[in-house]
């Protein structure tokens, strides 16, 4: 069971929205399949965040689902055949919005816990 | 906070390239190959992860086997994520029929893989359910057979038994019927079509080997042409000119016909010697066939009654079945029955004073009295089985708390509310179905047993069968039982919220709101045990008073017997009484017996009409007073069942045709009428007719027996020496020194060597009548206490659960307490308390619904109110005590809390 929990719990933090935002920011530049976006993700945060990479592909679909992105099937690099998902207009809309609270409330977080004194 | 993954703006689609999939596209145009199908895409697409990965890891230097399987391990549950994204495209796309059935496959195999991997839970959950199915479904068979199930007649509708209503006459509402009154009702009563009148008739079948005594019946034309509706397989049925004194023809059943003659046809149109008279079977009744129990199981004949010899209008010998012209006519043939009752009581007011017809449907009057104790087990197996749903209910609660964070995961990926539902309750109703398939092989011993320790002389025991509608019940029950014990917890699982769960870091295991819903479970489940219990316990203190029963006579090493005395060998008076006499000298001389002496009705085996008596000096009694129940006996009788005499004397060999007419009678009759014993002495009685009165002076007063059966009161009684007034049917018995089997041998050769064409019959011992006496109440309480004590180790399995999960979730508060030092008795008490709490409010609860429903069973009760205090608090205290020792367990273990582990896992 210990193992399990730990893993829930690693996933959890992702599954809080920032998984979401990972995936739309992977989008950014260029349509990416499953594969590429988790190799995206495991080289900018060091591997530290994606623990079950299984757990992306719910959560391609379900952007999916929301508008956010949309998918076709392509040819990848090496000439197999895969799945690319790229940005919609409303995704682009989504990330900045998203991209802007996450900021307010990393820095509201990263404040609280600089302080040194209990009242500024 | 809003939930992070709500369906919302699902139409707000704009992609900047075509889309792939397009679910507002109306479903008529959609071309059958546009898609490939989803399972194959999600497929697809993982395996292009994987093959991706496993190259990645290879080329960094893993070989082919471990960079396969890394980069499965990475992957995760590719299976699950292969469903979900399944699920994901076919809702985007909008779901078929088949989709559905797809659904419903995945969900069993995800069911059945997490019943695998919970073998402990399974084994458990399976088992309870099995049980309970199995018990439910082998008591119900029963029912089935016996009270539900149509009689294997043509239109069973129809049929209805006759009985003459003395209840305004303080007597039976089903007294036999005399010819004179059956005759008038067969004649008068338009919506009757059919009516046959009947007697018992049983029989000695000798020249085929050892003389044997048969079951059947006699009666009236009409029985099986006319009223069962039912024709001879070979040969032909009575006729009504067979109906007639000098008839001398038989009926042979099937069973009878096979064990007794091999099932020869040759059968039909030979004589076979019957109580020593030629008679000509005419034919063989079908296999399937299946006699009321009232007329035998072996072989019919013609009553032949010659109307001419003007029988007794008094006279109640006979009992009725007939047919009414249609279903529904019981009401009016009711009221017509009335009518003429009016009538005959003006016509002849001697007789017929009070009497009335009373009519029952065939069945109800088949089942009267099995019917309450089959209900009430029917009813406590169902409670049974509804404590079984809870325990398993409680077992899902507690595993669906351990799997919430999995829950709530599934729900964040978009498994969706009614997705997570029917995925719990397919995992119920899988678990229910193997309990129940398990559960109805259970139920073919189950039914086999029930049939075969039910207490003899039930009726339609032969119909009990486990066939399609006892399936289908079964059946039923399954899904019932499934979706009962499912729906709490998938309900629950349900309302998983992922935020809240996640928030708590996606800590899987025992909570406290599971911990609360499994507590109300438990409490509900001690009430309805408590309910058990205390019914059983009622029974349990009946059986005892029965058993306690003063018979008023010693059962104790005495063999009885039937013995018949053909009217072509034994005439008369004086021959009957030389063979009785010889007989018993005979049976005196066997070594080991004490003491021989014979009844014309035997207590607990049979029924002997009663009699009006009159007393010398007393007006002549109204109609219905003055009932004594009459037998003949040999000298030695009341010596040899040690009926004790208190007043006068015994009869002896003085007593004979040529001296004094005598009686003796019972204390009961003695204190009616003559205020004691003493004074009853000498009194003068007559059992004639008034118009013959022959005056019998009271020699002796003897104890009251229980005759009819343990519950019944005592009634008057009389004994009059066998010498003075004879019967060709009596009742030998013979006690012994030892075990009366022993001598079982040597009786029937003595018997034999009088005359070889005497059937000993019914040759056992008096202690199996007084067992069978009890068997219908030993056959409910053991089934009864049976159930209570299933039902008590579930209450305390539940509980124990219960205490333990509940444990579990406080072992952090445990832990502080420990910490701050509290002594290891507080932490018990706080557990115990808490248990014994839960028990208490289900003994109240239970106390409260038993109350109510013991009334129920009043009439299974004997010598105990149905609401006895005794019973309430003894089993209060068992079911206290019990509820004691399922806590204990669990409060041990949380005095040994290691509180620096406990805090530390936080």
């Amino acid at each position: 069971m210990a193992t399990q929990g730990e893993t829930m719990t690693q996933n959890a933090n992702l599954v809080r929205g920032t998984l979401d935002l990972l995936i739309l920011k992977a989008l950014t530049w260029e349509p990416r399949h499953g594969y590429g976006i988790s190799e995206w993700i495991e080289t900018v945060t060091s591997g530290t965040l994606l623990i079950e990479e299984g757990t992306l592909y719910p959560a391609l679909h379900r952007l999916q689902g929301k508008g956010w992105i949309d998918s076709e099937w392509g040819l990848s690099e090496n000439n197999r055949r895969a799945r690319y998902y790229q940005m919609t207009d409303n995704g682009v809309r989504h990330l900045a919005n998203e991209t802007e609270s996450w900021s307010r409330y990393t820095a509201a977080v990263a404040q609280a816990l600089a302080m040194d004194a209990p009242t500024p | 906070m809003e939930p992070l993954y709500g369906r919302s703006g699902a139409g707000a689609r704009n992609g900047r390239t075509h889309s792939v999939s397009e679910p507002k596209r109306r479903r008529l145009f959609r071309l059958p190959f546009h898609h490939t199908a989803p399972r194959e895409e999600a497929d697809d697409e993982i395996q292009f992860h994987l093959d991706m990965k496993t190259e990645k890891l290879r080329a960094m230097g893993f070989s082919d086997l471990e960079a396969r399987a890394e980069a499965h391990r990475r992957f995760g549950d590719a299976q699950r994520v292969r469903d979900d994204v399944e699920d994901l495209l076919k809702r985007r796309r909008g779901m078929r029929g088949s989709d559905h059935l797809d659904r419903l496959r995945r969900n069993s195999q995800y069911a059945v893989r997490q019943l695998v991997r919970n073998p402990v839970f399974s084994t458990v959950a399976v088992l309870t359910v099995a049980i309970a199915i199995g018990a439910t479904t082998s008591v119900y068979s029963v029912v089935d057979g016996i009270l539900l199930r149509p009689l294997a007649y043509s239109n069973p509708d129809e049929l209805v038994m006759v009985w003459a209503d003395y209840t305004r006459r303080g007597g039976p509402e089903r007294e036999w019927l005399s010819y004179p009154n059956f005759i008038d009702f067969r004649d008068e009563i338009p919506s009757m079509a059919s009516v046959s009148l009947f007697t018992d008739w049983s029989p000695t079948l000798s020249g085929t080997g050892e003389a044997q005594q048969l079951r059947g019946g006699a009666f009236t034309y009409g029985m099986f042409a006319e009223v069962l509706e039912v024709e001879p397989a070979i040969g032909r049925g009575f006729t009504s000119e067979d109906d007639s004194p000098s008839g001398n023809v038989v009926l042979l059943s099937d069973g009878f016909w096979k064990r007794g003659f091999g099932g020869d046809p040759s059968i039909v149109g030979r004589e076979i010697i019957l109580d020593d008279r030629p008679q000509t079977v005419i034919g063989v009744m079908p296999a399937s066939f299946r006699p009321p129990g009232f007329l035998g199981t072996d072989i019919w004949t013609p009553l032949g009654i010659d109307p001419t010899t003007d029988p007794p209008r008094g006279d109640a010998s006979f009992r009725s079945v007939g047919r009414m012209v249609d279903a529904e006519s019981l009401g009016l043939a009711r009221t017509q029955a009335d009518a003429l009752a009016t009538r005959l009581e003006e016509a002849f007011p001697r007789a017929n004073q009070g009497v009335g017809y009373a009519l029952y449907p065939l069945k109800v009057d088949m089942t009267t009295a099995t019917s309450t104790p089959l209900w009430v087990l029917l009813g406590a197996v169902g409670v049974v089985l509804l404590i079984a749903c809870v325990n398993v209910a409680s077992l899902l609660l507690a595993r669906g708390a351990t799997r919430e964070a999995e829950l709530a995961v599934r729900a964040a990926l978009g498994a969706g509310r009614a997705g997570i539902l029917g995925q719990v309750m397919t995992e119920s109703l899988i678990l229910a179905l193997i309990g129940g398939a398990l559960g109805t092989v259970l139920a073919l011993g189950g039914t086999e047993l029930l049939v075969a320790i039910a207490p003899t002389g039930t009726p339609r025991l032969g119909e009990v069968t486990l066939d399609g509608r006892i399936l289908g019940f079964a059946a039923g029950v399954t899904v019932l039982v499934g979706v009962l014990f499912g729906i709490l917890p998938a309900l629950r699982a349900s309302h998983t919220q992922p935020a809240e769960v996640l928030r708590e870091g996606g800590r899987s295991g025992p909570n406290r709101r599971t911990s609360r819903a499994r507590s109300v479970l438990v409490v509900g489940q001690i009430g309805l045990t408590l309910v058990l219990l205390v019914a059983s316990g009622l029974l349990v203190r009946s059986f005892e008073n029965l058993k306690a029963v003063d018979l008023g006579f010693d059962a104790e090493n005495v063999l009885s017997m039937q013995i018949f005395m053909s009217s072509t060998r034994y005439p008369d008076a004086v021959a009957r009484r030389a063979f009785m006499a010889d007989i018993e000298s005979r049976l005196a001389g066997i070594p080991g017996v004490e003491g021989v002496g014979s009844v014309n009705s035997l207590p607990l085996a049979s029924f002997d009409g009663d009699t009006q008596f009159t007393i010398e000096g007393e007006p002549r009694p109204e109609p219905g007073e003055q009932i004594v129940w009459l037998r003949r006996a040999t000298v030695g009788y009341l010596d040899a069942m040690r009926i004790p005499v208190v007043a006068g004397r015994a009869f002896d060999d003085n007593d004979t045709d040529e001296q004094t007419q005598v009686i003796i009678i019972n204390e009961t009759l003695a204190d009616r009428y003559f205020g004691s014993a003493s004074d009853a002495l000498g009194q003068r009685l007559n059992v004639n007719s008034p118009e013959r009165a022959v005056w019998r002076p009271v020699v002796g007063v003897v104890r009251d027996i229980k005759n009819f059966g343990l519950r019944a009161g005592s009634r008057n009684a009389m004994y009059i020496p066998f010498n003075q007034i004879s019967t060709a049917f009596m009742f030998t018995v013979v006690r012994t020194v030892g075990d009366p089997l022993t001598v079982a041998s040597a009786v029937r050769q003595e018997v034999s060597e009088v005359d070889a064409t005497i059937a000993v019959a019914q040759l056992q011992p008096m202690e199996d009548l007084v067992f069978d006496a009890l068997a219908t109440d030993r056959f409910s309480t053991a089934l009864l206490t049976g159930f209570a004590m299933v039902a008590l180790l579930l209450a305390v399995v539940g509980l124990y659960g219960v205490v333990s999960y509940g444990v579990s979730t406080r072992l952090r508060e445990m832990g502080v307490r420990i910490a701050l030092g509290a002594e290891s008795s507080s932490i018990r008490g706080l557990v115990m308390r808490w248990a014994l709490g839960m028990a208490l409010m289900g003994i109240a609860l239970g106390a409260a619904g038993a109350y109510g429903v013991t009334r129920l069973m009043q009439d299974l009760l004997f010598g105990v109110e149905a609401a006895d205090p005794l019973t309430f608090a003894t089993t209060a205290v068992i079911m206290a005590g019990a509820a004691v020792l399922a806590s204990l367990i669990p409060a041990l273990r949380a005095t040994r809390i290691d509180p620096i582990k406990v805090l530390k896992a936080e």
